[in-house]
């Protein structure tokens, strides 16, 4: 969006800096207040309304906008793009049913005005979309539904990556190839993903009571506990020993005199709680409290203060500096060496493809799923320190002694936290240039 | 920043007042914004709407389980005779637990419960709403049957004047627990004043639920949405053991044993196979094309 403001140089250019900044604000507002409607319109308001709004083609879009007519000072232009067509119109009433809408609407976002809106069509129900489409794409029903499948493979949620030794974003259902090339350098691939049908549910489950309610009135009584509390409050005891203090006991407390004193600077207070007596008699008593005058006085002091301004004199001697900058003279020679090489004709980077298979295309608990992972050298040189890395997803409980390969190693079963275990395949041998192996493995789903 | 936008205003200075209006307002937005994302979901449904509303509300929301059956599978303990009540004397469907009944989404069915071994002279009318479909292979839609479970104890709970209400989830895989949470002893159980839809929407896919007391249907009970919303109902007959339905052993819901070994835990030899040494060796089952990779 292109805002034009070539009228507000002029108009402003006699004024004081206060008009200016209004004269300066005033346009800027009125053009922030247009900015948010102009995105969503074509037209803010109609021709003779004194704003005049210009509306362009998408082909328009990068084009500078340019009119030759005189336009009244003080107005801006906005250059807003037109806005593509949407599939899904809104319904929106226009006061025209049959014909293109006022030119006083404000239009929606979506509203093309090349063609016109009835209020029938305005008012159609358009049904939600499906949650996906499977137009859209090549989507599996694992896609579309994944809850409803055991999905083992792949790189799911945060992609593996490694801090320091440590590997991170490997979650349950990946499964990946730890590598070195030949030049050493560390590389991991992740697998292609195998979806098993197996849903699996649970319940949750709620007890009320529908009109009698037996268990909230048993748990009320229980809880409210109704005697004991009632022998507790009674406390015959305690009372019987109060009954006893009043013929025996009396106490007589008189505080008076009490008198203190306080003075900052100034500043004095004095608190004099006198006369202030209190006879507690058995069954009656009383108690007469008074103050005293609280008397505070407070005077200010004046205070001088002197500032004597002491005259700083400071002279200031230029001083010649030299220096001198004695450039030396570098001399490089190069000389070419013979270098005797030679050029390796095994083009193509190695790297190691996965494929992971089942054998079972649905499952349900207890069933045992077989599982086959083969990899693959895909280039020229060999591969080294490979490992195959499966975390197994939760429902997934891998049998032991299950595992075969067609290479030797040994396969290290870990619990992964998450109720199943984490599989790691590792190989004496390194992988030469376009060899492949094969494991294969079975889980029993839970 | 109130007092100083007042301030400005009074001292004729609109343009510092409107900077410091808009500063206000981006700090209110920003701070509104910053609210809104600490307040969790509001979930407008739970197990105390009438029955059948969030079926339909979730069937108005999806518009594509119109023509679909979904096979739920009623396990009554001890057994008993289930068939789609619908006030009619002459019960026609009859079939014996555990029943295939294949059911509408969106719809709310009565089912009748009678000739209980267990629970004899007892008939129980439950209800089903059905709130969602799976979508497993086609041809194996009786194979994987939503199950919905009625143990002893909610029976019992049922005939002691309490109304159980069950929400059956789809589990999400990767929040899966370690034993069948359908299953289990102790069944997971929230207050009433809790909403057990939304807790069963945290767990996975709410499917059915399930509304279990003891309330009979009176003679002249003429109320329509006591016997349901009027959605189809077919009674089908498993031809295999349904696969979503755990064997008796998992049933039981006790924990595994803690062996190591028998957990699948340790290191081990790979048993290498020579005669396998390449990939076309390898004898497979063609696996079908959504299960391989991508």
């Amino acid at each position: 969006m292109t805002v034009f403001s070539q009228h507000a140089a002029p108009l402003t250019s006699g004024f004081s800096s206060r008009e200016r900044r209004r004269w300066l604000f005033r346009p800027a507002c009125t053009v922030l207040l247009l900015c948010l409607p102009a995105c969503t319109s074509q037209t803010l308001f109609g021709p003779g309304n004194g704003y005049v709004h210009s509306i362009h083609t998408p082909e328009e879009q990068n084009t500078v906008y340019q009119d030759s007519q005189v336009q009244p000072k003080g107005h801006v232009r906005i250059h807003a793009p037109r806005l593509q067509k949407s599939a899904a119109r809104p319904a929106v009433m226009t006061s025209d049913p049959a014909g293109s809408p006022p030119n006083h609407a404000v239009i929606p976002v979506s509203w093309d005005t090349a063609t016109t809106v009835n209020a029938a069509s305005a008012t159609q129900f358009m049904p939600a979309e499906p949650r996906l489409d499977p137009s859209l794409g090549r989507l599996t029903p694992a896609d579309l539904y994944p809850d409803e499948y055991l999905v083992d493979g792949g790189d799911r949620g945060q992609p593996v990556h490694y801090f320091g030794d440590t590997r991170q974003g490997f979650e349950t259902e990946d499964t990946i190839a730890e590598y070195a090339d030949h030049l050493g350098k560390q590389h991991v691939r992740s697998s292609s993903r195998v979806a098993v049908y197996a849903p699996r549910f649970g319940a949750v489950r709620v007890i009320e009571g529908a009109n009698a309610d037996i268990q909230v009135r048993h748990a009320a009584q229980a809880k409210d506990v109704a005697a004991v509390g009632s022998l507790h409050r009674q406390d015959i005891v305690e009372q019987a020993v109060r009954d006893a203090e009043p013929v025996a006991v009396g106490s007589r407390r008189r505080a008076d005199g009490a008198e203190t004193r306080r003075s900052h600077l100034l500043a004095e207070q004095e608190t004099r709680p006198q006369l202030n007596n209190k006879v507690d008699q058995g069954m009656e008593g009383w108690a007469n409290s008074s103050l005293s005058l609280l008397e505070r006085n407070q005077s200010s002091e004046i205070s001088h203060q002197l500032a004597n301004a002491v005259i700083w004199t400071r002279e200031t001697f230029p001083v010649l500096s030299a220096s001198t900058s004695q450039a030396g003279r570098v001399e490089t020679r190069f000389t070419a060496q013979a270098t005797v090489g030679i050029d390796d004709e095994r083009a193509e980077k190695s790297e190691i493809r996965v494929i992971k298979l089942a054998d079972r295309e649905t499952a349900g608990s207890g069933d045992i799923v077989g599982f086959t992972i083969r990899f693959v050298n895909t280039g020229d040189y060999d591969l080294h320190d490979v490992r195959i890395v499966d975390n197994l997803t939760p429902r997934l409980q891998f049998i032991p002694d299950s595992a075969q390969t067609d290479r030797s190693g040994e396969v290290i079963s870990e619990p992964n936290g998450e109720g199943s275990q984490v599989l790691t395949f590792e190989f004496d041998e390194p992988l030469r240039a376009r060899e492949s192996g094969t494991i294969e493995f079975k889980a029993r789903v839970k | 920043m109130l007092h100083r936008i007042i301030r400005a205003w009074q001292l004729n200075s609109r343009t510092q007042a409107a900077g410091l209006l808009v500063a206000a307002a981006a700090c209110t937005l920003a701070t509104a914004s910053a609210a809104a994302q600490s307040v969790s979901y509001h979930h407008p449904l739970n197990q105390r709407m009438p029955p059948g509303q969030a079926a339909a509300w979730l069937q108005h929301i999806r518009q594509e389980n119109s023509g679909w059956l979904q096979p739920v599978q009623i396990d009554v303990p001890g057994g008993a005779d289930v068939s789609v009540f619908s006030g009619s004397a002459n019960t026609t469907g009859i079939t014996s637990a555990p029943a295939l009944i294949a059911v509408s989404p969106g719809h709310t069915y009565r089912l009748r419960l009678a000739n209980m071994p267990e629970f004899p002279d007892v008939e129980l009318y439950p209800s089903l709403e059905i709130l969602d479909r799976l979508h497993p292979p086609p041809g194996q839609e009786n194979r994987f049957p939503i199950p919905v479970p009625l143990t002893r104890d909610d029976i019992r709970l049922a005939l002691s004047g309490r109304l159980v209400t069950r929400v059956i989830y789809l589990e999400q895989p990767q929040l899966a627990q370690q034993l069948d949470p359908l299953r289990r002893e102790i069944p997971q159980t929230v207050l009433p004043s809790e909403n057990a839809l939304q807790e069963a929407d945290r767990l996975g896919r709410p499917m059915i639920i399930v509304r279990l007391g003891s309330r009979r249907p009176a003679a002249g009970t003429r109320s329509t949405l006591f016997f349901g919303t009027g959605g189809a109902a077919e009674v089908r007959v498993s031809d295999s053991s349904p696969t979503g339905v755990p064997k008796p052993a998992e049933s039981l819901g006790r924990l595994p044993q803690r062996s190591r070994e028998l957990r699948g835990e340790g290191r081990f030899r790979l048993q290498t196979n020579p005669s396998r040494n390449r990939l076309p060796a390898v004898h497979r089952p063609e696996v079908p094309s959504f299960t391989s990779n991508r």
